[in-house]
């Protein structure tokens, strides 16, 4: 997207484009190791620590590590379709 | 060809029909689980065996684009319906009963008319369609039967309907430019795309205006987002990240379908522009919230308004930055899935949507906090990086 954004000169689109997601990554991180890092409130410390693998952690672990391998592999039958796209509006691999 | 879309539309279409009848939730699951297996077949098939289109100018046409959603589409479906039973597990008490037995009919609608909105090849019957999907979703969105998600799925159904009508005039307009035109084309996509030179570039460049208001409440781009955020807030994570997932990849395809033709005409500078300037827009929108949100599922809304912005933006931007929001599109939806997911789990166990609530969760929900921490730091990650390692 940024090599689009390059090529094409958007340099003020570009711009924009990185200080907004600077923002938004920063934003979410806030929120997100509030979650996860800080200390339990003290109603929940006797809560017990740990919880038993799910089918939907499962699911969810098969939905982001499948990105990985199509990322690195860029197999055919994805990248053909997208290939084809990208050629009606005039872009060509 | 023919086949193909025969499976891909009359699966669902018998799965809604014996879950509508049946009142059995072992069975509507099981019913529900062996269509989208069998969908997803056949989007695999149509994705690797590339079957030959049909002859003439067809309504129903599963094109490359096509293709690619249908993949998210049922990629998304898929992954929701195996969450399904723990998560209708959780909602035992009585007060959900009547919900507990809309849910998988209307899931089964949900699939139905995404499938038709992204096969169909023909501007008028897309609105149909589409709109089918707005009726679809809303006994899901007052899943939990509160005062809150009534509202929600009140906004949500006043709005969306709302943007479909002006979606309807760009349609009434893309007529009004295709009649301009030699040979006077119809509405299909495959017509009108043969004709785009003649096209009258004023009501070209109106119907483009208009359709982008139109489809921008069902994406979630701003000006148009609020009604997308409070019915995604209040929903149950299933069908949140249906939603996130697949639905606003749906209605960004309508987009495509206009954006294909308008860039084949002189208007495609003006396009551009405009979608970089909603893109950027829902950006900032989403940059102002997502610092000013007290609840994490507001917070992920959010999130979608700027991953949707973020593929806009590259769609008007183009070249190889389309690719990359192609590809966006497809790992933000798989992303989405993970994080709604958990998010209800964590707001199974916590009680409360307030971030200041939930502490301590990788001690207290491991997976469930690995897995929250994970997409939402790999999606920033590839954000930055353009969007994945295919475009490095």
């Amino acid at each position: 997207m940024l090599r689009g954004m390059v090529h094409a000169g958007n340099w003020l689109v570009l711009g924009i484009f990185l200080s907004l997601l600077m923002v938004i990554f920063i934003g979410m991180s806030r929120a997100f190791l509030r979650m996860l890092q800080t200390p339990p409130l003290e109603e929940a410390q006797a809560a017990p620590a740990g919880e038993r693998f799910h089918l939907s952690h499962a699911v969810s672990l098969y939905v982001l590590a499948v990105s990985i391998p199509i990322a690195v592999f860029q197999p055919e039958f994805l990248f053909g379709p997208l290939r084809t796209i990208l050629e009606q509006f005039g872009y060509f691999l | 060809m023919f086949s193909i879309l025969l499976i891909l539309t009359v699966l669902p279409l018998l799965a809604l029909g014996f879950t509508a009848w049946n009142r059995s939730l072992k069975a509507s699951h099981l019913i529900t689980l062996t269509a989208a297996a069998g969908h997803l077949a056949a989007t695999f098939y149509a994705l690797i065996g590339r079957p030959a289109p049909l002859p003439g100018d067809p309504w129903f046409a599963l094109d490359p684009l096509g293709v690619f959603f249908l993949l998210i589409v049922s990629h998304t479906f898929m992954a929701v319906v195996l969450c399904s039973p723990g998560f209708l597990a959780r909602m035992g008490d009585p007060r959900y009963q009547a919900s507990r037995r809309l849910y998988y009919p209307a899931l089964n609608l949900y699939l139905l008319a995404n499938t038709l909105v992204i096969v169909t090849q023909h501007f008028g019957l897309l609105w149909v369609v589409l709109e089918l999907t707005t009726f679809g979703l809303a006994p899901l969105i007052y899943f939990y039967r509160s005062k809150e998600s009534l509202e929600a799925a009140w906004k949500y159904l006043f709005l969306v309907s709302l943007g479909l009508v002006f979606l309807l005039i760009g349609i009434l307009f893309l007529g009004l430019a295709a009649k301009s035109a030699p040979g006077h084309p119809n509405l299909l996509v495959s017509e009108l795309l043969r004709h785009a030179a003649q096209l009258n570039p004023l009501w070209i460049k109106a119907s483009f205006v208009f359709a982008l208001v139109g489809v921008s409440a069902k994406i979630g781009l701003a000006p148009m987002h609020p009604a997308d955020i409070d019915a995604t807030s209040n929903a149950p994570a299933p069908v949140a990240a249906l939603m996130s997932g697949s639905l606003r990849s749906t209605a960004m395809l309508v987009l495509l379908r206009f954006y294909q033709i308008v860039y084949q005409t002189e208007v495609r500078p003006f396009a551009q522009h405009l979608l970089m300037a909603v893109g950027a827009f829902s950006l900032l929108v989403a940059a102002v919230y997502i610092w000013r949100s007290r609840n994490y599922k507001r917070l992920l809304a959010y999130s979608s308004v700027e991953h949707l912005g973020v593929i806009t933006l590259a769609v008007g931007v183009g070249g190889v930055a389309l690719l990359g929001g192609l590809l966006h599109t497809l790992f933000n939806s798989l992303g989405k899935v993970a994080l709604f997911t958990m998010a209800g789990r964590v707001h199974h166990t916590y009680q409360s949507r307030q971030i200041e609530s939930v502490r301590g969760l990788m001690r207290r929900m491991p997976w469930s906090g690995f897995l929250s921490g994970w997409p939402s730091s790999t999606l920033s990650a590839r954000r930055r990086s353009g969007c994945s390692l295919a475009n490095c």
